[in-house]
């Protein structure tokens, strides 16, 4: 027995030993595939590597995903007719212009020459209208583009064009022309997508990795970086070992405080916006928060710009109504001082509405997302300096859509509502009071015919200055205690150029370059 | 062999059971899938649509049913998520986690017992103290924070890995291996001091007894003593909890997945139980179980190889 055991044990040891020693023989053998000479590595192959938190777990099909983080990755694949630039313009793609006439009743698009599909077929109008029919298509309920179903015909009225013809003129018809472009009757997009972007996709292995590759092919200027692995490391901690460990080249979307401590010689920090409207949205139809007065004294019994200061490190920007700066057309940034901050107002406001001692309320926040975690945190601080005892409940993502954005059972939550278009009516037609998707029960008969004005205006300026108005009436109403557009911070490897801000939310990589490349 | 038949029907009984009520639980847990799925801008129409594609329309006994059905002939089923099926997505994440997993183990053996067994002799206050300390501190540290300090260390600072760059085992099957011993380390350090003093404090218990007192007034040294007839009394204690060990690290390596990037089991389960898939949420489970089941009776066989006079659980001496 003793015998029996010293052996196992001994020969366990060595076990360990060969391995442990195999391992830094491997160390010393390939350490120029380690550490950050792995950056070095992938940097003389032109290759790139990015830390994503969010794995795109979901269908690939560009135009059936819905997750925000699919989208970012996926705009070097896939583009539309139209596609947005850095600045917020529409400017053409795989169509080479798009003409309005009539009045905006009819548009009429024509077809870049040579323009391939990562499959190597080229794009005919067949894919155009194929592409464009699935998204109009009523069939099975509501279109997936509810937009296009105004479009009343579309011929085919040249080699090379397509006519639209449609029932009422919109001056932002057009944003809704940058669906992706993809090949008719190919049935493997939710797992192998196919599109005409600057990138193809390679691969996608569940919870580790992306591949993408530059598109020769490509109508445009031709990416610059060869090769792009977007690694999925759910865990922010994991994400800077990454960057400190040379793993990764790129990580979006990092928090004041990681940012932080990833500068180094290695690395710059560049901040962006998160192109989102954070806010404590409330319940507009229980009580308390039916009472405007209700709803005024925790807009002027929240500090914001601490609020920044405690939980943020000062970065952010801040907001007064539902519209970020990015969309620069429609912000109005003198709504931001609607409510300056000022607790004794707030507290009389209380007293008015009849809450002298204030009231007890629900904040609930999506738990996986830090950023509104501490700024409810914050919040309940400062709400309970007037008198409002405010309690956090943290629940998981799929519990917040279920409960609080598709039943509306909740008081109030912390979240950032985004664009799913750049267009304004993407950002306010959802406190429309009829609107399927107006998640805080808003319903003010000013708000919705303004909504209704602008629907029917085909002149841009007007059309502007009507959504506007709608802003001003969200803040005046005290809709939600609107707090801010969240700062971005990238940390970006020296020697990598080229990072652009977009007002939507995508990384566009084909615009980065390594120095010296 | 009857014996045999009836651990076996237990064996597939419980696993019944299991599957059973993960998907009873995800018929009670709030989140809709497809809605989950679609996220904030989902109409009522389309939530519905990919309700029914899905086929989450229909009622709970029939699903149930259809997925055992395909579950028992080896179809386990498409991703909710990914769209692909589940084997598809299940089968390379399977790699990472054993090879974690039975480095781990390796560790935990290697270095747990020795210790247990030598730290047993231990007298001296001062000594104790410290063994104590340390038993207490690592024991108590979070393996997320023995996670990063070990990446750090190692990865960032000595250069002995590349956290965030795991090779494909496929590929670079020595390099994944390298990778993977620190993650395993973290899983280990520990529960090394967790087997170390369960095995230390068996010892103890039976070296008081009267038999090693016998023993050793028939001339055996202490040593003997110890290794002749205590271990073989203080084993099957530590050796079930070997066996709990083992099938904890499967469960419990999410964190250290995470943190050290690695694409396993863990945190594909975590990640589909949050997206509501629950075809590759039973199929992981119900694996899971199987794997916890054997252990538990590769245990009892051990323990039987050890002191065959065991049978029945009746204790010696």
């Amino acid at each position: 027995m003793q015998r029996k055991f010293t052996a196992i044990v001994l020969a366990l040891c060595v076990l360990l030993l060969t391995l442990t020693a195999c391992g830094s023989k491997g160390n010393n053998g390939t350490n120029d595939g380690t550490d950050a000479n792995g950056a070095a590595a992938r940097r003389s192959a032109n290759e790139l590597a990015v830390g994503i938190a969010q794995d795109l777990d979901e269908s690939l099909d560009p135009h059936y995903a819905v997750a925000a983080g699919t989208r970012e990755v996926m705009f070097n694949v896939f583009e539309g007719l139209l596609k947005p630039d850095p600045d917020g313009n529409l400017i053409p793609a795989v169509a080479k212009a798009v003409d309005v006439e009539n009045d905006g009743t009819t548009v009429r698009i024509t077809l870049r020459e040579n323009v391939k599909f990562h499959n190597g077929a080229a794009v005919t109008l067949r894919d155009v209208l194929y592409s464009l029919d699935r998204n109009r298509d009523e069939t099975g309920g509501e279109a997936l583009i509810p937009a296009l179903t105004a479009i009343e015909t579309a011929e085919t009225t040249g080699e090379n064009e397509l006519t639209l013809t449609l029932s009422e003129a919109n001056p932002e018809f057009l944003s809704y022309l940058t669906f992706a472009i993809i090949p008719a009757d190919y049935t493997e997009q939710a797992t192998a997508p196919v599109g005409t972007g600057p990138y193809k996709f390679i691969s996608r292995k569940a919870l580790d990795n992306i591949v993408l590759e530059r598109f020769d092919d490509y109508w445009g200027e031709k990416a610059h970086i060869q090769k792009v692995t977007y690694k999925i490391i759910e865990n922010a901690e994991g994400l800077l070992l990454g960057l400190q460990s040379g793993a990764l080249d790129l990580v979006n979307h990092l928090t004041v405080t990681q940012a932080a401590s990833v500068k180094s010689e290695d690395f710059e920090i560049r901040e962006g916006t998160m192109n989102l409207v954070q806010a404590l949205y409330l319940n507009n139809a229980v009580k308390p928060f039916d009472d405007l007065r209700v709803r005024q004294a925790l807009c002027y019994g929240v500090d914001r710009q601490k609020l920044l200061d405690l939980a943020f490190d000062g970065h952010g920007t801040l907001l007064g109504s539902s519209m970020y700066p990015a969309f620069t057309k429609y912000f109005d940034a003198s709504l931001t001082d609607t409510y300056s901050y000022d607790p004794a107002k707030a507290k009389s406001l209380l007293a008015e509405a009849g809450y002298p001692d204030g009231f007890e309320m629900t904040v609930t926040v999506p738990s996986n997302y830090q950023p509104h975690m501490d700024t409810a945190e914050v919040l309940v601080d400062q709400l309970g300096k007037i008198g409002v005892k405010a309690k956090i409940d943290p629940v998981e993502w799929g519990v917040w859509v279920d409960d609080v954005y598709t039943e509306r059972k909740f008081m109030s939550t912390v979240i950032g509502v985004d664009a799913s278009s750049m267009t304004a009516r993407a950002m306010l037609e959802r406190f429309v009071s009829d609107y399927g998707k107006n998640f805080i029960n808003y319903n003010d008969p000013d708000y919705d015919r303004l909504f209704a004005e602008a629907q029917k205006t085909f002149d841009d300026g007007k059309q502007v200055a009507l959504y506007k108005q709608m802003e001003k009436n969200l803040a005046q109403n005290a809709a939600s205690v609107y707090i801010q557009d969240l700062a971005d911070m990238v940390a970006v490897r020296k020697g990598l150029t080229g990072l652009t801000f977009y007002p939507v939310y995508v990384l566009d990589v084909a615009a980065l370059s390594w120095s010296g490349q | 062999m009857k014996t045999l038949l009836k651990k076996t029907a237990s064996l597939l009984l419980t696993l019944l059971l299991t599957s059973f009520l993960v998907f009873l639980a995800f018929e009670l847990i709030d989140g809709d899938p497809a809605r989950t799925m679609l996220g904030d801008q989902a109409t009522e129409q389309r939530v519905q649509a990919l309700q029914a594609e899905l086929g989450l329309d229909k009622p709970f006994f029939t699903r149930y049913i259809g997925w055992l059905g395909g579950f028992v002939t080896g179809d386990f089923g498409v991703s909710f998520s990914y769209r692909q099926p589940v084997w598809e997505i299940l089968a390379p994440k399977l790699g990472p986690t054993a090879v974690t997993g039975a480095l781990a183990f390796l560790l935990i053996t290697v270095c747990g017992l020795p210790l247990g067994l030598f730290s047993a002799h231990w007298k001296h206050p001062a000594v104790l103290a410290v063994r104590t300390f340390f038993e207490q501190l690592i024991m108590a540290v979070p393996p997320f924070v023995l996670g990063i300090g070990l990446s750090w260390g190692f990865g960032v600072v000595l250069h002995a890995f590349t956290p965030g760059d795991f090779p494909a085992l496929s590929e670079d099957p020595l390099g994944a291996v390298r990778y993977l011993f620190f993650a395993a380390l973290a899983l280990a350090v520990p529960r090394i001091a967790m087997t170390a003093r369960m095995l230390r404090m068996s010892v103890s218990g039976e070296l008081g007894r009267d038999y090693v007192r016998a023993s050793m007034a028939r001339g055996a040294t202490r040593r003997q003593a110890l290794t002749r007839h205590v271990l073989k009394n203080a084993l099957p204690a530590t050796v079930a909890f070997l066996a709990q060990t083992m099938a904890e690290l499967v469960g419990s390596g999410v964190i250290v997945e995470q943190v050290f990037g690695v694409p396993g089991v863990g945190r594909l389960l975590v990640a589909s139980i949050g997206n509501r898939d629950y075809p590759v949420v039973c199929t992981v489970i119900v694996m899971l179980a199987f794997f916890v089941l054997v252990s538990g009776a590769l245990a009892d066989a051990v323990n039987l190889m050890i002191d065959p006079g065991r049978r029945g659980g009746k204790s010696h001496a």
